[in-house]
């Protein structure tokens, strides 16, 4: 009696000792699965940075066109650009800033291209503005916003800025 | 004697159904968190070789094309061809057809240099599939040479490609003429 007692008891503590380390063994397992599936998320939000940092780069990229245009037009060398504003929107057929139609968000048109105007495009979750600031006479500020909304929800901003000087013009006068 | 052969008499049947059952869902679940993460742990490196590839050839376009110029035609185009700051043709595009997802470049001093299909030498890596290469080009003579290169990337089997756009102004407005 007294054995097979003991011998009972020496069994449970065997079972709970398997669960127990069983489990803990299955805890582990489950934070390396959880951190790598949380890597996988992360990766997409990169590639999503990796496509705003080149949007944002090309805002500033027609900023630099339209303002090489105003030379070969023999125009004054900021024109378009002369009001500071927060909210300009170009997108990669734009000759001017605010052409009509453009929005600041951007769509993929039917030929595959970002574009800010909404004609017959897939709206992507890319949205882009210009900031135009005049520093002087001879100087201009420009800052390329983009912004979206992650899978999750996350709202994410890239901003690029620039400085453009009419080093091609003679001086203005201050 | 007849205790001490029955005490080393090896497990009952229920011990042994029960260590089997509990060995077995332990390797079950083990074992699918393992192919789980493999998986994750491979869409991860992919997408990450993607994005490199794609990111260096866009920046290795929008560099040369900052520099360039005597541009080549206009408008939508699946292949770009201009000058490059040395003076040299450069050409990039996909190599092949369509189907080999690999952007290749082709730098010749002679301007019929690059016109073989076989000129172009890749610039991306195998594993990587674009899915798509487009230029867009607008060039007249209202404004300096504008490139829009668009890249389309395959992330995902199930998911439609990622787009990477960007949009370069070439810096050499007046070829030719007296800057």
């Amino acid at each position: 009696m007294d054995k097979s007692d003991l011998n009972n008891r020496q069994k449970g503590q065997l079972l709970i000792e398997a669960m127990v380390a069983v489990s803990l063994m299955l805890v582990g397992l489950l934070g390396i699965f959880g951190v790598l599936s949380r890597s996988l998320g992360l990766s997409r939000v990169a590639a999503d940075q990796f496509v705003a940092v080149n949007l944002a780069s090309e805002g500033i990229e027609i900023a630099k066109n339209i303002l090489d245009s105003n030379y070969k037009a023999g125009a004054a060398w900021n024109a378009g650009f002369s009001t500071d504003g927060t909210n300009y929107r170009v997108g990669y057929q734009s000759e001017v800033l605010n052409a009509p139609g453009c929005k600041k968000e951007l769509y993929l048109n039917s030929q595959g291209y970002y574009d800010c105007q909404a004609v017959s495009g897939v709206s992507s979750k890319f949205t882009r503005v210009l900031e135009v600031e005049n520093v002087g006479p001879n100087q201009l500020n420009v800052i390329s916003k983009v912004n979206w909304t992650g899978r999750g929800g996350l709202k994410s901003e890239i901003e690029v800025e620039d400085h453009f000087y009419s080093w091609r013009y003679p001086a203005a006068q201050s | 004697m007849k205790r001490i052969t029955n005490n080393q008499s090896g497990f009952t049947l229920m011990e042994l159904l029960v260590s089997m059952t509990i060995f077995l869902v332990v390797l079950g679940l083990s074992s699918g968190i393992f192919l789980q993460t493999l998986r994750s742990q491979r869409a991860v490196v992919g997408i990450t070789e993607a994005m490199n590839n794609v990111t260096l050839a866009l920046e290795q376009i929008a560099r040369e094309a900052r520099t360039g110029f005597a541009f080549e035609s206009e408008g939508q185009l699946g292949e770009l061809r201009f000058r490059n700051g040395f003076g040299n043709y450069v050409a990039y595009g996909l190599i092949g057809d369509i189907e080999s997802g690999v952007i290749g470049r082709c730098e010749s001093p002679g301007s019929a240099g690059c016109d073989l299909v076989d000129d172009l030498e890749p610039i991306t890596s195998a594993d990587v599939k674009v899915d798509s290469l487009k230029f867009f080009l607008q060039n007249n003579a209202n404004q300096p040479p504008l490139v829009t290169v668009a890249i389309g990337v395959e992330l995902d089997k199930s998911a439609p490609p990622l787009v990477m756009q960007t949009s370069v102004s070439s810096r050499i407005i007046n070829p030719g003429g007296n800057e």
